[in-house]
């Protein structure tokens, strides 16, 4: 039956990738050296140096929308029973087969993110900067990623069709969360309760100044705790889909 | 002796307060064909998903081959249901690559010759298939990969004529072949033609499972015209051998279950004008177990 979810991931890639390659193209054929200012003062200047890192970001928003639809692809499969739950494979393994190639997918479109984002750094003429926190950056990137796509699945796996909508509901919900965090009192409360499981709240917001790139995040925790945080929360909510989606009654 | 290959004993599934099938036990032996009839909301697709293992049944066992049903089960066991679920946006060439890399006993051969015999083109999205094309593709997946179990959930569903009875000759084929074929329809001229035995749900229940041979010998009409109005009947309607009785103007018909000429000579003692034997074919045999209480 993976070769069913290997056959849907590998549209849906086409039109993510040809995106990114659109983007891509567009960089090289319009992209020049350029100075970004921020607030009035120069941010970014040609040759400043700036960690790839800091950038991890922008993969994982556009490896999370790609989560979004992929991460139905359970939900997708309840109507599919008739002819998925009559083949010589259990069950569970057929749910662990599509979240792995699914995840699989997450990540490259990932990488792929990333690579463009190097290119717009080279073309643009800034200085891409490989330092030691460019793996746990990278590492947590990809992990609020699956994260994000475990969260869609687990959100949708056991409802009817119509449950599909939860992955693109959750964009909103995650960002009125993340905003209503500063807000003093119970609701800001509420809404740190709600972001232990919000995938946007463990990521690295990136802000420049002329000093360089600053991280900032709803959890102040170091990189590696809040990495391993997501990729725990991930693996728990792809463990709840493969231990129930199984026995859920046709 | 072995087990029959597809065996119910008690199964019963409930839904809440519903009942939707009640103590249904049933077994198809090896190279038989078994076609199950009922009306629509009778229990026969709620049966199917309990024989599959899509929906658990409240008590009762289900066996195939002998055994619990498991993933393992399916390598030999096909199933096509009421409405044939395929993959929209794949081909039918696709999903005979499914079929090649899930089951050991997929025959590629076979595969061919029954596209051929549909008029299937594999090229085709299974989205832009009319339903009785779908159900072909269905019918193609499953019988490509020679099972020894066949369950058919309305497999004629959508079909042209010629293609229906292309399917009734498949399933006699795998039967003759050693397989065991479970079918449900509402034709119930195809039970007739292609199933050995026959299985009537109504209500979750089962009130009829026999060979379709014993039931038309065992089953008869008399049918009885008098001169003016029928007179009183002695008792007729308790014999334990009269299913029902029917009296319309001067009209009687006795349904019988055995000894019918027995009944017929108690009829004829009556002084009818005129008294016939009607030997009962399925149609009959279906309308009289769904409309009376209990056959």
């Amino acid at each position: 039956m993976v070769y069913v979810e290997y056959l849907r991931v590998l549209r849906t890639l086409k039109w993510h990738v040809g995106i990114l390659v659109a983007a891509t193209l567009l960089l090289l054929y319009f992209g020049h050296s350029t100075t970004v200012d921020v607030n009035g003062h120069s941010a970014l200047v040609p040759g400043m140096p700036v960690p790839l890192g800091a950038l991890a970001s922008i993969g994982m928003f556009f490896a999370a929308i790609y989560a979004s639809s992929v991460g139905t692809s359970l939900n997708r499969e309840n109507t599919m029973r008739d002819i998925s739950w009559t083949k010589p494979i259990p069950r569970s393994l057929v749910a662990l087969q599509y979240i792995l190639t699914d995840v699989a997918a997450v990540v490259l479109v990932f990488v792929l993110t990333m690579l463009v984002v190097l290119i717009a750094l080279l073309r643009l003429q800034f200085m891409p900067v490989f330092d030691a926190t460019l793996v746990p950056l990278l590492v947590l990137g990809i992990g609020v990623s699956v994260m994000w796509y475990a969260l869609v699945q687990v959100l949708t796996f056991w409802f009817p069709p119509g449950a599909r909508s939860g992955g693109g509901i959750l964009w909103p919900v995650a960002f009125v969360l993340l905003g209503l965090t500063s807000v003093p009192g119970p609701t800001g409360l509420v809404a740190r309760v709600f972001d232990v499981i919000n995938p946007l709240a463990y990521m690295s917001g990136v802000t420049f100044n002329s000093n360089g790139a600053h991280q900032n995040a709803v959890w102040q925790l170091p990189v590696e705790e809040r990495a391993l945080i997501v990729w725990l929360f991930a693996a728990l909510f792809c463990a709840i889909v493969i231990a129930l989606w199984p026995r859920k009654e046709a | 002796m072995t087990a029959p290959p597809i065996s119910l004993k008690g199964l019963t599934k409930r839904y809440g307060s519903f009942t939707a099938v009640d103590d249904v036990s049933l077994d198809v032996a090896e190279g038989s064909i078994c076609g199950l009839l009922g009306p629509n909301g009778a229990g026969k697709t709620t049966t199917f998903k309990c024989l599959l293992g899509f929906a658990k049944p409240s008590s009762g066992s289900i066996a195939i081959e002998g055994a619990p049903v498991t993933p393992a089960t399916f390598e030999s066991l096909a199933y096509v249901p009421e409405r044939a679920v395929l993959y929209d946006n794949l081909t039918i060439a696709d999903h005979l690559t499914i079929c090649r890399r899930s089951y050991k006993n997929y025959d590629d051969a076979r595969a061919r010759e029954l596209l051929a015999l549909f008029d299937l083109d594999p090229r085709k999205y299974t989205q832009k298939l009319s339903k009785g094309m779908r159900t072909a593709v269905a019918l193609t997946l499953a019988f490509s990969m020679r099972p020894r179990v066949l369950i058919l959930d309305e497999p004629s569903s959508g079909l042209d004529p010629v293609h229906q009875r292309n399917v009734l000759d498949l399933m006699i084929d795998a039967a003759a072949n050693g397989a065991s074929v479970l079918f449900s329809s509402h034709q119930v001229g195809q039970v007739e033609r292609a199933a050995d035995s026959v299985a009537i749900m109504k209500k979750g229940k089962l009130i009829v499972n026999s060979v379709i041979d014993d039931l038309k010998t065992g089953e008869k009409i008399i049918e009885a015209v008098f001169t003016g109005s029928i007179p009183d009947l002695n008792g007729l309607a308790d014999d334990p051998n009269v299913l029902r009785i029917e009296q319309v103007g001067s009209t009687l018909r006795a349904v019988t279950r055995e000894e019918s000429d027995a009944i017929a000579q108690r009829i004829f003692a009556l002084h009818p004008k005129s008294i016939r034997t009607i030997d009962l074919n399925l149609e009959e045999i279906f309308m009289n177990a769904v409309s009376g209480d209990q056959v």
